[in-house]
This record gives structure tokens, C-alpha cells and sequence, in this order.
């Protein structure tokens, strides 16, 4: 339509310079000019021309998504996902060193093996469970008897922060393996947001333990009795 | 058509550019991926399904229940999925790698799925079966479970029969508007046990190296 409009206009300016050529024309029609030819205006062709407005457009929207594909396509891995924006970013998160990944193995351990009972908190179930937070069984030198109630379990009464506990727990030897009950040992003993402040456990101590307590079956669990027979070795002699 | 070559050029050079880009790197990248092993659980993840997970799925799929549930927690930041309890986090495409088809769905009338097994409340062994029952009857009518629920009950995957004959795992005993008649119970067909074993198998919560669980 801007074609006719334009032919008009110019149509329209010339009728303005022209003075009255025949007015008997006008008798015939309402506009005599309608019946000069339709030129084709010269501003036509210009127009065919991209203008550069729309090219800086393009540009512009090339440089947009250029830019955003840098910062959220994480560089095309497949391990790299929202809310991180590179593999580096990722790699800084999880546990690299074996200490975080053997920190991180026992949080993990925790929460699929014990927190159902000694619930995720540490806190335990008043008469049932006991707790494992701030808990003077779990605060000792050395962790003989605790490496002992994970490896074959413990039943029957148990005082626990002086309040009595008397339920089951079974036995995790033939379940868990020595690094997985060294790290979830040391994960409750270290735990200083749950009061805890005892040493770390590692795998060869269990594994001593696993040995010397072999004959004995994953069904017969200690008794609370037997436990503080056991001897706790002093913070020295765990440091040698 | 002097111009024939150049116009076979620039169509070979933009299909190969789109297929370069929307086939080949996604294949190469996603569509290789294998199972990791993760050093934390000791174990490889993701985990093939049990048999009547599997079982189960096919009735998911059946039933059209991708219509109203998606499975694709999205991340923090994105929206709310992981402040609703939806997962512990986001969802990612390793979650999937023994889905086929993946079910993602794209409709929110229900809520999300994919972590639906981490989501029952004090799931103990000691709870398993009285939560088994509960799903159960959300199937049988949501409305008992969860008043004001608009999705639709689904009880042709129950028999009624009466209660000394009912011999299967679980039996329901529901009263109330879609109650049954004094003595006779409510049991769960196959399909019902399989499509429950499908949503308790729905878990991601394992921290992935890619995804990891923010706590605390």
C-alpha cells in the first residue's frame, strides 16, 4: 500500500504547482489526476537495500546469544549443569582429596544406614534408640566398643547419658565394610555440630577388630555389660 | 540457474550445520553416557529396576499418568521443586539412562515424580507395609488420602472380594463414599503392586558429581 500512498503524495504536490488545467475534466471524474500515469517513484529502489539499522540488529542479537551460550552453555558437557557454569566450577564442589571423599562417604553412609534410628539429627528415640549426639559412648578415647556394637550389633539394656535405651541393634559386619564403618565412625565422632569431639577411627582398626571378633556370629550382639568389659585404649597409644 | 551450486552448497552447509548440532554432539555427549560409579555409596548409579518396578512402569505408561506428572526436579533458581520437597536435587539426564521412553512429562496438574520413593515420611522397614497401603488407596481414590485431589481414582486396578478369601499381599479396608460392603475388602490386582514398586523406585537421591546434594 505505501506505494499508492507515495504515488499520491507526489500526484498530489504536482496538483498543487499545477494550476487549473481543463476544468471540464473535472465534470468526468473526482480526482483527474488519478488518470496520469502511475510512475514508479525512485525511492523504491533505494529502499531495496538492507538497512544497516537491522543489520547492527542482527549483530547484536548474535552477540547476545553468543554471550549467553558462553555463560550457561557450560561448554557443551554433559556434566555440566544449572546452576554451574563450567566443569571447573562442578570439579571445585564435590570432594576431591581422599580425607573429603572419606568424609563424604561417611555423611552418606550415615544417612542410608543409621539415620533411621538414630534419626538424621543424631538425637535417637527416647527409650529405644539411643542417641549418637553428645553421647558419652560415642565420646571416649578410643573406639574399641563402638567399632564392636556396629561390627555384631547390640542388644538388651544400654545407659546411655544416664537415661536406659533397651532395644536392638543389628549387626552391620557383613554389610558395611572396614573403610564404610571407619567412615561413618569417624563421621559421628567428629561431628562437632552435634557436640562430638573424639578422634577420627580408620579402616585398619576395624579391620584389627574384624579379625579378633570373627568366631563370633552376626546374630550374637553384645550386651552393654560385655562392651564396658572391653578395655578402651587411651588417645596416645590410638596416636601410635 | 546459474546459481544451482551455490544454492546445493548453502542447503548442505545449513542441514549439516542443524544435524551437527541437534543430533550428532547430543548423541555423542548424552546419549553416551554410562553408569558412574559413585565411591561414596560404593556402587554404580544409576541401578537397573527390579523386575515389577519395571513391570510397573508399563502401567505408569499405560495409564497416561505422564499426562498429569512430570519427573524433572527442576534446580534451585529455576523454581521451587527442591523447597517443595520434591527432591533432594535437581534432576539430571544420568537419572534417566534405563527410562525408555522417559516419561518427563510436561503438564504439572499433579506434583513431580521423579524422586517420589525419597518421599514417603518415615519409609522404616517397620512402616513399609502401612505406607504400601496408603499409596494403595490413593490409587483407589486419592480423595481418602488426600481430600481435594482432582486426580482421578483408578479402581479397576482393585477386585473386591470378600475378606476370607482375599489372599493377596495387602488388603484395603475402605469405608466412606467409595466404601464397599461390610465383610468384603478391597485388593490390589497385579498391576496396582507393580505400579507402587515403580513410584518407591523412583529415588534420586544420590549426590552425582554433576548434582550435588546441598544439605544443611
Amino acid at each position: 500500500m505505501p506505494k499508492k500512498k507515495s504515488t499520491k503524495r507526489v500526484s498530489k504536490s504536482q496538483s498543487a504547482s499545477v494550476p487549473d488545467v481543463g476544468s471540464d475534466l473535472n465534470e468526468s471524474t473526482s480526482d483527474p489526476l488519478e488518470l496520469l500515469p502511475d510512475t514508479e517513484p525512485v525511492v523504491e529502489r533505494e529502499s531495496k537495500t538492507l538497512p544497516i539499522w537491522l543489520l547492527v540488529l542482527i549483530g547484536a542479537v548474535m552477540f547476545w546469544g553468543d554471550i549467553y551460550l558462553i555463560n550457561y552453555g557450560g561448554g557443551f558437557d554433559t556434566r555440566v549443569y544449572r546452576p554451574y557454569r563450567s566443569l571447573a566450577e562442578v570439579s571445585s564442589i564435590g570432594p576431591k582429596s581422599p580425607e573429603e571423599i572419606f568424609a563424604a562417604k561417611g555423611k552418606v553412609a550415615y544417612g542410608s544406614y543409621c539415620s533411621v534410628c538414630h534419626q538424621p539429627n543424631g538425637e535417637g528415640q527416647a527409650g529405644m534408640f539411643p542417641p549418637v549426639a553428645g553421647s558419652d559412648w560415642v565420646n571416649t578415647e578410643g573406639p574399641e566398643r563402638l567399632i564392636r556394637i556396629v561390627l555384631n550389633g547390640l542388644t538388651g539394656p544400654i545407659t546411655v547419658n544416664g537415661s536406659e535405651y533397651n532395644s536392638v541393634m543389628v549387626a552391620w559386619k557383613d554389610n558395611l565394610s572396614d573403610k564404610d564403618i571407619a567412615a561413618v565412625l569417624t563421621y559421628i565422632r567428629t561431628n562437632e555440630s552435634w557436640g562430638n569431639s573424639a578422634g577420627a577411627v580408620t579402616p585398619e582398626q576395624v579391620a584389627e577388630i574384624r579379625q579378633a571378633t570373627s568366631n563370633r556370629s552376626n546374630t550374637d550382639y553384645w550386651t552393654a555389660e560385655e562392651l564396658l568389659g572391653i578395655p578402651l585404649s587411651s588417645a596416645s597409644e590410638v596416636a601410635e | 540457474m546459474n546459481k544451482g551450486i551455490n544454492i546445493i552448497l548453502g542447503l548442505i552447509v545449513v542441514l549439516g550445520f542443524s544435524w551437527w548440532g541437534m543430533v550428532f554432539s547430543p548423541l555423542k555427549g548424552v546419549g553416551s553416557q554410562e553408569p558412574v560409579f559413585v565411591e561414596m555409596l560404593g556402587q554404580y548409579y544409576p541401578t537397573k529396576r527390579p523386575g515389577q518396578a519395571n513391570q510397573g512402569r508399563e502401567v505408569y505408561r499405560q495409564l497416561g499418568c505422564v499426562s498429569c506428572h512430570t519427573q524433572n526436579v527442576l534446580p534451585e533458581g529455576l523454581s521451587p521443586d527442591i523447597k517443595r520437597g520434591w527432591g533432594p536435587r535437581r534432576s539430571v539426564a544420568q537419572d534417566y539412562l534405563y527410562d525408555s521412553p522417559v516419561m518427563l512429562g510436561s503438564v504439572r496438574i499433579g506434583p513431580d515424580l521423579a524422586s517420589m520413593g525419597t518421599r514417603i515420611e518415615a519409609d522404616t522397614p517397620e512402616a513399609t507395609e502401612e505406607n504400601i497401603i496408603q499409596q494403595l488407596k490413593h490409587l483407589y481414590d486419592p480423595t481418602i488420602t488426600s481430600p481435594g485431589s482432582v486426580m482421578p481414582p483408578f479402581p479397576f486396578l482393585f477386585d473386591v472380594m470378600p475378606e476370607e478369601k482375599a489372599t493377596a499381599p495387602y488388603t484395603l479396608h475402605i469405608s466412606g463414599k467409595y466404601g464397599v460392603r461390610p465383610g468384603y475388602v478391597v485388593v490390589p490386582k497385579p498391576d496396582a503392586l507393580a505400579l507402587i514398586a515403580y513410584l518407591r523406585s523412583l529415588r534420586t537421591d544420590t549426590a552425582l558429581f554433576e548434582a550435588p546434594i546441598s544439605n544443611e
